[in-house]
């Protein structure tokens, strides 16, 4: 009886399994591998109900238990195959690029190479090459990148580790084959040495290099594992989630399936003796490094045995695939008929593998999404500041354009709904703040808004304060007169942290100190920063503390915000009287006008409104800042320009449909955003708010091309109750959808979209959809700039491609096309 | 003694590959450690003052790392240092705000990196010899027991149990070890910590652990050489000559393995030191390795060299021992060429 090959048998079904997870391990884990139920309510033996919390232990549902996410151990394990071995694959290939031709040199004479191997082999050899890829991948700037560059870093550092080890033994099995007899002979008939190298040593080093690429495997796959117990993994380290109870946690696992990433719990694991959580994705690394080795050690079994066979074949390889040999085949075709048949279907089955998916994708949304937001970027428009003539007319197209989608009006009298909007907040005009000598002559004068602002005046009735400037080493020392008024100036050359705590020391106890009429923060250093400050306040919108004033008749001290220098100069005038001086406008009403739009269904019940604000921050003078007397228009593309194209594209197309939807779908767009949470209270009064509907609200800030490498949204959901299926059912379709064209849904806390809290008292779901993450706030600098050639109108696209998709599915159930 | 003069002359021409290579890679990562970017002399105390003139030359006001030349003088004050036995300090890193609201960063530091290197040497030393001595010791005693000796087949259990202890990593074997002591002493009350390093019963699973590995390679290469050993001319007329089984073992068989054996360690002992850098991390054994990457995460990129140094010097140790005990014990290898 011929012997089996049992290592050869064992080792091609363990890796033919994980090229087959690999391809479908996503498609058919059994669980969600992206997002799991990190709590679940349960009765304890009371009866009483308990909230339980991931990780959950196996169970018949779970068979391998859940992570700290409460995903689903074995899906995760096959889902993440794909992202391991594409790490796991490609370093091998660059250790292999890199030290095969290295060897080549090596073997054949070259000093250089020699010596290189030399140096990288034994570096990497007496310092562990763990503790080395920990080093660097630990530096901060690489371990926060998002998942494709992560995953280059990685395979750069692996590379580079561990190529001279390889070239290595490359290298002397080269020499072993150059010793051999045959090279001498055919160095005798003359042969060069490039010839030698390509046809002889090629042939013979093959088999060889097979088993290398085995063993490599199971290297690589051994560090990537041991890196993931020392939490090293690729991808976005911590997701601090917001889960569907409302539980927040922070706790660190990979969003994308990896295999290196279920390891970083593992110390978690053995001290919460919760073995599943480490032991499961470790077996899965064992079983796959044992699967290459063996076969490795079947593969070079089989080929020292038939050696010559398979050298060989390899030369007859080019042959067998050069077009002249098909050419020369096709002539034969009598004689060569089953080979031309073979080779022929081949290439058509390839060719179909790759055509037909690109042919039979049916785009749905087309570029028109751009012309919105050109539309809107135009300066008719004025910034769209609520109440203006710019935020009409950016209404009056919107309206426009929603007839012409057939989107039928929402309300009772047409597309806009018209709402009053109570300002709390009142308007500086103007403000002076000037120190003036005993005598009252003028010493020195800060300009607002360059080198002061507020966001808080004391009355609406005081519109000139005036005290002594009190500087904070005075104060301490109990220099000053308990009768005056005074102006305390901080200055954070001494301890930050101190000052900062006596500051809420005096307005927790202002009864003690109500001597001071105001505290003045110096925490900006020039305009550019101050800008960014008062970016949102551009208007001088200013909260008007009334009501505080009941409080022993005094004034509450408030806070004046002063640059650096200023307050430098103001601790320098030191006993001076200070005064400063506003005009404050208090505005009548404004009229705000939400827009809104239906598409009815068969039912009202459960409808999906898609909504979006719409009003900007409107235009500015910057004379006062610069020399210059620009009038610059905030046009807000980023910020909500995008969003705007991107519902008006889903109403076009949504619109044009002859099928009515299952549910209604309502597009709405919320005025007054920008200045009070009026536009989005007043969706409360409408009446589909109480038909438990899902609220998608678009926020795509960020698309623009500076933006991520990553290509993904996130999503920020609250979800109020009673409607968590549909939400749930939304979300997996745009998941599904959005992983067809290449994008992440990544579940994440949005970027703090404001007033929406308001909302919390409806039976409604939420879910907001947003280009940045909140950690990413600070790279958001989209908000004074205008540039168009800036927007991403392919990505754009996108998003707005796989929301119409995931809309489709939910609204008229999937199947549709 | 002219071959020993060569030997130890190659391991240090190696080390100081090593080493170059090394702070090379450490000067890199250094470039995107932030908290140094910014150093104001100028506010600093006396003391400090003088620590970092002592650390970074005294002709720098401010300095960043991103210039390829402060890199180079970076590097070359380390070397200046090391060379005087100073390995560096721990550094504390104190936030101070100047009255433009600029961050400052002054060094502060707090405890010679050699005091911690020492401790650390010192345990992981103990862990490895111990390691190395266990698996020496079982190692060959399985690997006698394994071997065919002149039987015509080999068992099938024994091979397997090698080749099982060969492919199981250390990722596998220690939480594993872990989980079973702690099922263990859920169910019944006994068992050996599973963290620390305080006693001597923490060295226990650390260096089961540790020892699986290199057990199984010994037991792999003394059954083998013991094999090949029965192959020879001398031990087959040995046994037909009538000697016992215990005295061609002993005397003829065992001695040549022995030697054999000592060439081969230092194959593993990468393997082993490696393993070293994961087992102290399970066992949280504040060894060598441990503290260092312990440190390096707070941002002490100082402590890497040292600590990695002083790695390649365990390793060149073990190294040049087993290579010694070789050329000792092997008439043959004292004439040939190491």
């Amino acid at each position: 009886m011929k012997k089996l090959n049992i290592p050869l048998i064992i080792g091609l079904i363990i890796v033919l399994g994980i090229i087959s997870l690999i391809f479908w391990g996503e498609y058919y884990a059994p669980h969600d591998a992206r997002i799991g139920q990190e709590s679940v309510w349960d009765e304890n033996e009371d009866g009483k109900a308990i909230l339980r919390r991931a990780p959950f232990p196996p169970d018949n549902t779970y068979l391998l238990g859940t992570d700290n996410g409460g995903r689903d151990v074995l899906s995760v394990i096959m889902a993440g195959a794909r992202n391991t071995f594409t790490i796991v694959l490609l370093a091998t290939l660059c250790r292999f690029l890199i030290a095969i031709p290295i060897s080549y040199f090596a073997a054949f004479g070259d000093r250089i190479s020699k010596s290189l191997i030399e140096i990288f082999s034994n570096t990497f050899t007496a310092v562990p090459s763990l503790l080395l890829a920990f080093m660097v991948l630990k530096v901060h700037s690489i371990s926060k990148l998002p998942l494709t560059s992560s995953i280059v870093a990685f395979v750069i550092v692996f590379t580079i580790i561990g190529w001279g080890r390889l070239a290595k033994v490359i290298e002397e099995k080269i020499q072993d084959i150059l010793k051999q007899d045959f090279i001498q002979g055919e160095i005798a008939i003359g042969k060069s040495k490039f010839a030698i190298a390509t046809k002889n040593v090629t042939a013979h080093l093959m088999p060889s290099i097979i088993i290398f690429i085995c063993l490599e495997i199971s290297l690589v796959l051994l560090l990537l594992a041991q890196l993931g117990v020392f939490e090293i993994f690729v991808g976005n380290k911590q997701i601090f989630h917001v889960s569907s109870l409302g539980v927040q946690t922070n706790s660190t696992f990979n969003f994308f399936p990896e295999w290196g990433a279920m390891l970083a719990s593992t110390m978690q694991s053995i001290v919460d003796n919760k073995f599943w959580l480490s032991m499961y994705p470790i077996s899965a690394f064992v079983i796959s490094i044992i699967g290459f080795n063996l076969l490795g050690q079947g593969l070079n079994y089989e080929l020292s045995k038939r050696n010559s066979k398979f050298i060989s074949s390899i030369n007859k390889l080019w042959f067998h695939l050069s077009i002249k040999t098909f050419i020369g085949e096709v002539k034969n075709f009598k004689i060569k008929r089953r080979i031309v048949m073979g080779k022929v279907a081949t290439i058509t089955t390839i060719l179909l593998m790759i055509l037909v998916p690109i042919l039979t994708r049916v785009v749905i949304a087309d570029e028109g999404v751009m012309a919105h937001v050109h539309e809107l970027a135009r300066d008719e428009y004025q910034g769209r500041m609520t109440g203006t003539i710019g935020s009409q007319k950016a209404g009056e197209y919107i309206v426009n354009q929603l007839k012409n989608y057939n989107v039928e009006p929402l309300f009772d009298d047409g597309y806009i709904s018209e709402f009053q909007i109570e300002l709390s907040l009142n308007i500086i005009e103007e403000s002076e703040l000037m120190v003036n000598n005993s005598s009252g002559e003028k010493l020195h004068e800060l300009k607002y808004k360059v080198e002061y602002y507020f966001e808080t005046w004391p009355s609406s009735t005081v519109d000139t304060l005036e005290g002594e400037i009190l500087t904070i080493d005075e104060f301490l020392e109990d220099k000053f007169d308990k009768e005056k008024e005074y102006f305390l100036v901080l200055n954070y050359e001494g301890n930050k942290s101190f000052q900062s705590k006596m500051v809420s020391d005096i307005l927790s106890n202002k009864n003690q100190h109500k001597f001071i009429k105001g505290i003045i923060v110096p925490d900006f250093k020039e305009v550019a920063f101050l800008n960014r400050k008062i970016q949102l306040n551009e208007k001088g919108l200013t909260k008007i503390l009334d009501g505080m004033e009941a409080f022993d008749g005094g004034v509450p001290p408030f806070t004046i915000h002063v640059s650096n220098t200023a307050a430098r100069k103001l601790s320098e005038l030191s006993g001076n009287e200070m005064t400063i001086s506003t005009r404050i406008n208090h505005p009548e009403g404004l009229k705000g006008r939400n827009i809104g739009g239906i598409i009815k269904g068969k039912s009202d019940k459960n409808p999906i409104i898609i909504a979006t604000t719409y009003d900007y921050l409107g235009q500015h003078d910057f004379a006062l800042e610069k020399s210059t007397t620009d009038l610059v228009v905030y046009k807000g593309i980023y910020e909500n320009g995008t969003s705007i194209a991107g519902s008006l594209e889903l109403a076009r197309n949504l619109g044009g449909r002859k099928q009515t939807p299952d549910r209604s779908i309502i597009f709405i767009f919320i005025d007054g955003s920008q200045i009070t949470p009026q536009g989005i209270k007043e969706l409360t009064q409408y009446e589909f708010i109480h038909q438990e509907p899902l609220i998608i609200y678009l926020n795509y800030m960020g698309i623009a091309r500076w933006g991520r490498e990553e290509d993904s949204l996130y999503n920020h959901t609250i979800v109020q109750g009673t409607n968590e299926k549909i939400e749930g059912e939304f979300y997996r379709w745009m998941r599904r959808n959005s992983a067809e064209s290449n994008y992440y849904i990544v579940p994440d806390t949005a970027i703090r979209v404001d007033h929406l809290d308001l909302l919390s008292n409806e039976d409604i779901s939420l879910t907001v959809l947003q280009g940045l993450k909140e950690t990413q706030k600070s790279t958001h600098k989209g908000i004074t700039q205008a540039n168009l050639g800036e927007i991403d109108g392919m990505r754009l696209f996108t998003h707005v491609q796989f929301l119409l998709d995931s809309i489709t599915d939910i609204a008229y159930g999937r199947g549709w096309f | 003694m002219r071959n020993f003069l060569k030997l130890s002359g190659k391991i240090i021409y190696k080390l100081l590959m090593v080493y170059v290579i090394l702070t090379l890679i450490i000067s890199i990562t250094k470039i995107s450690t932030p908290q140094l970017s910014r150093v104001d002399l100028n506010k600093m105390s006396g003391y400090q003052r003088e620590a970092f003139f002592k650390r970074y030359g005294s002709d720098l006001s401010t300095r960043t790392f991103l210039s390829s030349e402060e890199l180079f003088k970076e590097v070359i004050a380390y070397y200046k240092r090391i060379l005087k036995g100073d390995v560096g300090y721990i550094y504390k890193v104190s936030k101070r705000y100047t009255a433009e609201g600029q961050e400052l960063h002054d060094l502060i530091p707090v405890k010679p990196i050699g005091e911690i290197l020492k401790v650390g040497l010192s345990r992981s030393m103990k862990l490895l010899s111990t390691a190395l001595a266990i698996a020496i010791f079982l190692g060959i005693l399985k690997g006698v027991n394994d071997s065919k000796k002149d039987k015509a087949t080999n068992s099938t259990f024994k091979l397997f149990t090698t080749v099982l202890g060969l492919s199981l990593p250390v990722i596998f074997l220690g939480p594993l070890l872990q989980f079973i002591v702690l099922g263990i002493f859920r169910r019944f009350g006994f068992g050996v910590p599973l963290f620390g390093h305080q006693s001597l019963k923490h060295i226990i699973l650390p260096v089961i652990t540790l020892a699986i590995l290199p057990t199984m390679y010994v037991a792999r290469l003394t059954a083998v050489a013991i094999d090949n050993a029965y192959q020879e001319e001398y031990v087959r007329t040995a046994i037909s000559k009538g000697s016992t089984k215990l005295r061609v073992l002993w005397l003829h068989v065992f001695r040549n393995v022995v030697v054999e054996l000592a060439g081969s360690i230092p194959s593993i002992l990468t393997i082993v030191i490696s393993d070293l850098v994961l087992v102290e991390y399970l066992f949280k054994y504040k060894g060598l390795t441990h503290t260092m990457l312990e440190y390096y995460e707070k941002g002490q990129s100082d402590v890497v060299t040292g600590f990695a140094l002083s790695l390649s010097i365990i390793f060149a140790m073990f190294y040049m021992f087993f290579k010694t005990l070789r050329f000792a014990l092997d008439p043959k290898g004292r004439r040939s060429t190491l």
